[in-house]
């Protein structure tokens, strides 16, 4: 039998909750020193905790845990939920969906937590949501030691050149290309700086961006699609 | 643990997991109850499964579950047609039918918006209520959706599908329970209590005063 877990007041947001049982729900909460972890709230539903065990509310969260489900025990605000609304909302439910295709439970890891907490409130406020979405990505795939080669060339492992074109390898890195390539998948050298740097403030990086984090994410992910990707889609196609 | 059981039974106990909230102990005591105390409610639960997995679907107009093509309260000539109430689910239009304070038309969701679920516009049918707000006639559209972050989600989705047509959205209210006291009440409730506050309609003269 494995050791019993007692957490208390543990900082937290929850990514997704489903009704359990007539009136327990079933929590995966992305915590601070936890990492992601399952629990079970038994009775919230009719205890009026539902009101605060919703996404994008930071949230102190105490529970004990023996095995894979926790057992949450207590539950307080620790801020006022982050607003956000229509195309908003549904880009941090992707970033949600994506914390839980990409976490294992029980694999604490505070940087993952604070680019997620800094991704809700930049949601909130920022001027440009897919600016924000790519920065996500790219600092959620370094928190996870997956993180993209985006200052040195492969071969030759020079600085890259803002005007030279590259091919990306997603294992290992740019690679300069000097002979004609499908212009779809090469990248100028000048994105790739602007990617590493976090600095995508026009079009043609944000898109580059994109093209090379959509890329990675997907080899990543495997086979399944995202659902909240296609939910978007669906919401775009019927002109909401 | 159940190869202590002969083929069927341990069928039957399986088949009864499938059930919310119902493990292996609880589907053990569901079996036994039934082949053991009551064989003939065995019989008529089983033939009830059979007939409603096969005849009942949604209705045409409204998505309520049933086994005609359009639901009673479709049909019913006397309720008011200009009013459609938006819900989550069958169970809320009992909740909403047993307050009493509501004879218009229904459409229910089944479900709310959940993009991580692949819940979305399509699984939601509101296709159909899109169809039914062009034929017009409808100048209400009441919606009773969960108040969750998902449920005001659903809430905006209909509030701009309503706003296509021209019809007025409304949202029922939220806020302090009846019988609530404020002290015991969340500030997440309380402060959507205070932001949706409205004016006592009274005179003096009413008021004895």
């Amino acid at each position: 039998m494995s050791e019993r877990e007692t957490v208390h007041l543990e900082r937290g947001f929850v990514l997704h909750q489903r009704p359990y049982r007539n009136t327990s729900q079933l929590v995966e909460a992305l915590t601070e020193r936890h990492g992601r972890v399952g629990l079970v709230a038994r009775g919230s539903r009719a205890k009026g905790r539902r009101a605060l065990l919703q996404p994008f509310v930071p949230l102190r969260l105490s529970w004990t845990r023996r095995g894979e489900l926790g057992t949450l025990s207590h539950v307080e605000a620790d801020g006022q939920a982050v607003p956000l609304e229509a195309q908003r909302l549904l880009a941090a439910y992707y970033v949600n969906e994506l914390l839980l295709r990409l976490l294992a439970r029980g694999d604490p890891n505070e940087a993952v937590y604070s680019c997620y907490s800094d991704c809700l409130s930049s949601l909130a406020a920022a001027p440009s949501v897919s600016r924000v979405l790519r920065l996500f990505e790219l600092r959620l795939l370094r928190a996870l030691g997956y993180g993209l080669e985006l200052d040195r060339e492969l071969d030759s492992g020079e600085p890259l050149d803002p005007d030279g074109r590259y091919l990306y390898d997603p294992e290992h890195g740019p690679r300069r290309v000097r002979d004609r390539v499908a212009e779809e998948q090469v990248y100028w050298g000048r994105e790739l700086i602007a990617l590493g740097a976090e600095r995508l403030d026009d079009d043609d990086s944000l898109k580059a961006a994109r093209r090379l984090l959509g890329r990675i994410l997907e080899r990543h992910l495997g086979e399944r699609p995202l659902k909240s990707r296609k939910v978007m889609q669906d919401l775009v196609a019927k002109g909401f | 643990m159940s190869n202590v059981y002969s083929p069927l039974l341990a069928d039957l106990i399986q088949a009864l997991q499938c059930l919310p909230g119902v493990g292996q102990k609880s589907a053990q005591r569901m079996a036994f109850h039934l082949l053991d105390r009551d064989r003939e409610a065995a019989r008529r639960l089983a033939r009830s499964l059979e007939s409603a997995a096969n005849q009942i679907g949604h209705c045409e107009q409204c998505r309520m579950l049933t086994e005609e093509t359009v639901c009673r309260f479709c049909r019913s000539t006397h309720r008011d047609s200009s009013k459609i109430c938006v819900l989550e689910t069958p169970a809320d239009l009992l909740a909403i039918e047993n307050s009493g304070a509501y004879d218009g038309r229904y459409f229910v969701l089944m479900g709310h918006l959940s993009p991580i679920d692949g819940i979305g516009p399509t699984e939601l049918g509101l296709d159909l209520l899109d169809a039914r707000l062009a034929e017009g006639g409808i100048n209400e559209v009441v919606v009773a959706t969960s108040v969750t972050v998902e449920g005001d989600a659903t809430a905006h989705l209909i509030a701009a599908l309503a706003a296509k047509h021209g019809v007025k959205a409304t949202r029922i209210a939220y806020g302090v329970p009846v019988g609530g006291e404020l002290e015991f009440i969340d500030s997440g409730t309380l402060s959507r209590a205070l932001l949706g506050r409205r004016q006592i309609e009274t005179s003096p003269e009413e008021a004895g005063l």
